[in-house]
């Protein structure tokens, strides 16, 4: 911890070259020791899940080393503000302007506003303490459901190890955003089910209890978990064990019923978020099947920055010993005897093992690679129990040259997919201004004009913004940021305009737009995430330049009431044709 | 007042939560309880309170009262005390902490291993906390707004900004107005006045010597 923090500090004063060697040996000399300690079969029981969890909330926290302040990547700021809405208005459900379906599912920011009232603890804090309990639960989750199906804790530890190396555990699952809790309901949830035999009230109240929690706190995990029960139902059914496809059908009837209830409150908002991600991406795999579409460039972001080859090299190393798992090689073949439910769970999770190589083949297509990293998530609860028992039972006899040497081999897995699941290199570290590159976009100059807008602008102004500023707007300066997916408007074609025309101002008027961020940096190079603003705001590629950007001074109207040097607040209801929204507003 | 009140309710939001959780882990470590829900008793008290603050918080947004501190204390001083009756009832595992615990100084020798690391861990998050709170550092900015009593100037100087700063505002390119030198530190706030400064465009710049540093206006 002491060596990420080091790199986050060298990191913001400049030093490139230094910070990422301090990080990585920051993230080794957590995961090397604990891992080695876990591939010792000698160690007992209770050690092995104390290092278990050392290494989890140690990796957690090296992953908030660079946000202790305050949280700053794009989905963090987005379940801030439905937090922050939560505690302004004392109710649920309030309308968000960047994540509509957000407030659907406000598990995470339930919890955090319950602790933030009982201890009157700063959100960041209650946020922190709140992704610590999420990370316990979610390590011992994996330790418990690989031991408890393998009955091997020596097992459960090297499962433990193999979830670490997974893409999403570092980076994605250690956010402050709905999955990261989720997950470990889910696989809490999974121990549960994994149980030899049906449990009384209580069992069934803690698994209805999670099961809700889960159902209130992120969408697809919960249909990931109501399937996979499911698809264990039919195992037990094929496998002609009455009483487990019983009980498992029972859970699965019950999951559905919850599930299905909420999704019916939801399914509009929910059918407008994840519908246009899903046909992107079939259209982007159909295209490039076809040869009609242009295949994601797995070594470059969009800015064009290059990933390092000894960075790709770890990427596919990674790749190709999760694919390698599949071989029919000696040691791989070792499998548990589990009865009853843990029988047909073992068998989905082998199942879940399967298919994860298959599944990176969708990596070729930006869209899909993004839904196949995130999967990799559920995929990975499958490759630690399966892999973990077939890893300890080929470990038990052998002696320390060979635990060594696999213990190299998980070092490969856990850096490439580190790598895999953290991006570009820029968003690992904090440091210098990026454009349009998330966390790293969000500087002193994006926060000191967000602070304006909260002590200055009446809350809930509508304003349009590029993405990062408009979602630290949103989040700390309790402003509307009018957006395609929130609001039915695309400001971001104002941006690339060269002059306010007809079109501008009739975006203004649908909008309703109040204010105009404007962060001249934007005009120093293309967006490291793809989009200025949001997707459709221009041809990809197209590049905002200083005339567009300066338009804003040029337009009669356009009243500039803010400026801290790169970033300027423009009121433009002067603009809009007809009555003005407020009087009095600056 | 108000901070010794806050310091006093989260003292008590505390204990309650501290307290209902030690409740739960007894519960948990109920002979049949432990059997029936398979899980060890600290992880299903943990996820029970999740479970909880969830749930709670989830209720009383319902209602319109999920900003209200007092509406938590209340709910979870009535789940506790349940939880009180609750735990006093039934036998309890060996493991349930009513075993005679270590002698204190077996329990410090055992804690001193633990307490390197974790000092260790506090620097390491100190460290981080501080370097990530330069970004909150003020900027350099101005920003303006006409009101009844004239143009309202707001100026914030940024951290280590100590050139010399004014303020000046002109109309129709005429300077109309001009502030002495700011302080330099903090924030400083102006109101320019006078019957030039109440119509049409006025312009703010903030000026060090003859150079405009930044530059707002009224419409």
């Amino acid at each position: 911890l002491l060596a990420v923090a080091a790199a986050c500090v060298v990191a913001r004063g400049g030093h490139p070259g230094i910070a990422p060697a301090l990080f990585w040996a920051g993230l080794l000399a957590q995961f090397v020791p604990a891992a080695a300690r876990l591939l010792n079969p000698a160690v007992a029981r209770c050690e092995r899940m104390q290092v278990s969890l050392l290494l989890g909330v140690g990796l957690l926290l090296a992953h908030q080393m660079a946000e202790l302040w305050q949280f700053n990547q794009f989905d963090e700021l987005l379940h801030l503000r439905t937090l922050h809405d939560i505690q302004a208005t004392g109710r649920l459900f309030t309308p968000h302007p960047l994540l509509p379906v957000s407030p659907r599912f406000p598990g995470l920011e339930l919890v955090t506003n319950s602790l933030v009232q009982l201890t009157h603890a700063p959100d960041q804090v209650a946020g922190l303490v709140v992704l610590v309990v999420a990370r316990v639960l979610l390590v011992s989750g994996i330790f418990l459901l690989t031991e408890r199906v393998t009955r091997s804790s020596y097992a459960g530890g090297i499962g433990v190890v193999i979830y670490t190396c997974s893409p999403q555990f570092f980076f994605f699952n250690a956010q402050f955003a709905y999955q990261t809790l989720a997950i470990a309901f889910a696989v809490l949830l999974l121990v549960m089910v994994g149980r030899r035999r049906a449990g009384g009230p209580a069992a069934a109240t803690l698994m209805i209890a999670t099961g809700v929690a889960l159902t209130l706190t992120h969408h697809v995990t919960s249909w990931e978990i109501v399937l996979t029960l499911a698809v264990c139902a039919a195992v037990a059914g094929f496998r002609g064990d009455r009483p487990s496809r019983r009980h498992l059908t029972a859970s699965t009837l019950v999951g559905l019923a919850i599930v299905g209830a909420w999704l019916l409150a939801s399914g509009p908002m929910l059918g407008n978020y994840l519908g246009p991600v899903l046909r992107d991406a079939v259209d982007q795999l159909t295209g490039i099947a076809t040869g009609g579409g242009g295949a994601r460039k797995v070594s470059t972001d969009s800015a064009g920055g290059r990933t390092p080859l000894w960075e790709q090299a770890f990427i596919l190393l990674s790749l190709l010993i999760w694919a390698a798992t599949l071989l029919p090689l000696r040691p791989l073949r070792a499998r548990p005897d589990p009865e009853g439910n843990r029988a047909a769970l073992y068998r989905v999770l082998r199942f879940m093992h399967i298919a994860y190589p298959v599944t990176l083949l969708a990596t070729v297509a930006p869209q899909a690679a993004e839904m196949t990293v995130r999967l990799s998530t559920l995929m990975f609860i499958g490759i630690s129990t399966v892999i973990g028992y077939a890893t300890a039972a080929y470990l038990w006899p052998r002696p320390l040259p060979v635990r060594r040497m696999t213990l190299a081999v998980g070092v490969v897995a856990f850096v490439g997919g580190t790598m895999l699941g953290s991006g570009p290199g820029w968003n690992r570290l904090p440091g210098p201004y990026l454009v349009g590159a998330d966390g790293r976009a969000i500087d002193g100059y994006a926060i000191n004009a967000a602070r304006f807008a909260s002590t200055d602008l009446p809350p809930g102004s509508r304003f349009a913004a590029d993405r990062e500023t408009g979602d630290l707007l949103a989040a700390t300066g309790q402003q509307w940021v009018v957006t395609g997916i929130g609001s039915g408007v695309n400001t971001g074609p104002i941006y690339f305009a060269t002059t306010i025309g007809t079109g501008e101002r009739a975006l203004l008027r649908q909008g309703h737009i109040d204010y105009i961020v404007v962060d001249s940096r934007m005009a120093d190079g293309p967006p490291h995430e793809t989009y200025y603003t949001e997707n459709g705001e221009a041809p990809e590629g197209t590049r905002l330049t200083r005339e567009e950007l300066g338009k804003f001074d040029r337009t009669p109207g356009c009243v500039r009431v803010y400026d801290n040097g790169p970033i300027r607040i423009y009121n433009v209801r002067a603009l809009q044709a007809g009555p003005t929204t407020s009087a009095g507003r600056p | 007042v108000t901070g010794v009140l806050t310091t006093v309710e989260a003292v008590i939001g505390l204990a309650v939560l501290g307290y209902g959780s030690a409740l739960l882990y007894r519960v948990f470590s109920r002979v049949h309880t432990r059997r029936e829900i398979h899980l060890d008793p600290w992880i299903a008290t943990a996820l029970t309170v999740v479970c909880g603050l969830m749930s709670s918080s989830l209720m009383l947004g319902a209602v319109g009262l999920a900003d209200q501190p007092a509406a938590y204390d209340g709910m979870f001083t009535v789940v506790t005390i349940g939880l009180a009756v609750l735990a006093e009832a039934g036998p309890f595992h060996r493991g349930d902490g009513s075993e005679p615990r270590p002698h204190a100084e077996v329990r410090l020798r055992m804690l001193t291993p633990a307490l390197l690391p974790l000092l260790i861990a506090a620097v390491a998050l100190g460290i981080g906390w501080r370097s990530d709170n330069a970004r909150s550092r003020p900027v350099t900015a101005l920003a303006a707004t006409r009101t009844a009593a004239g143009i309202e100037i707001t100026v914030t100087r940024g951290s280590g900004d100590h050139q010399p700063l004014t303020v000046l505002v002109l109309a129709g390119g005429r300077q109309i107005w001009q502030s002495g030198t700011l302080p330099a530190t903090g924030t400083a706030n102006l109101v320019a006045g006078g019957a030039d400064a109440q119509s049409g465009t006025v312009s703010v710049q903030l000026v060090s010597g003859t150079r405009v540093v930044r530059t707002v206006s009224t419409g």
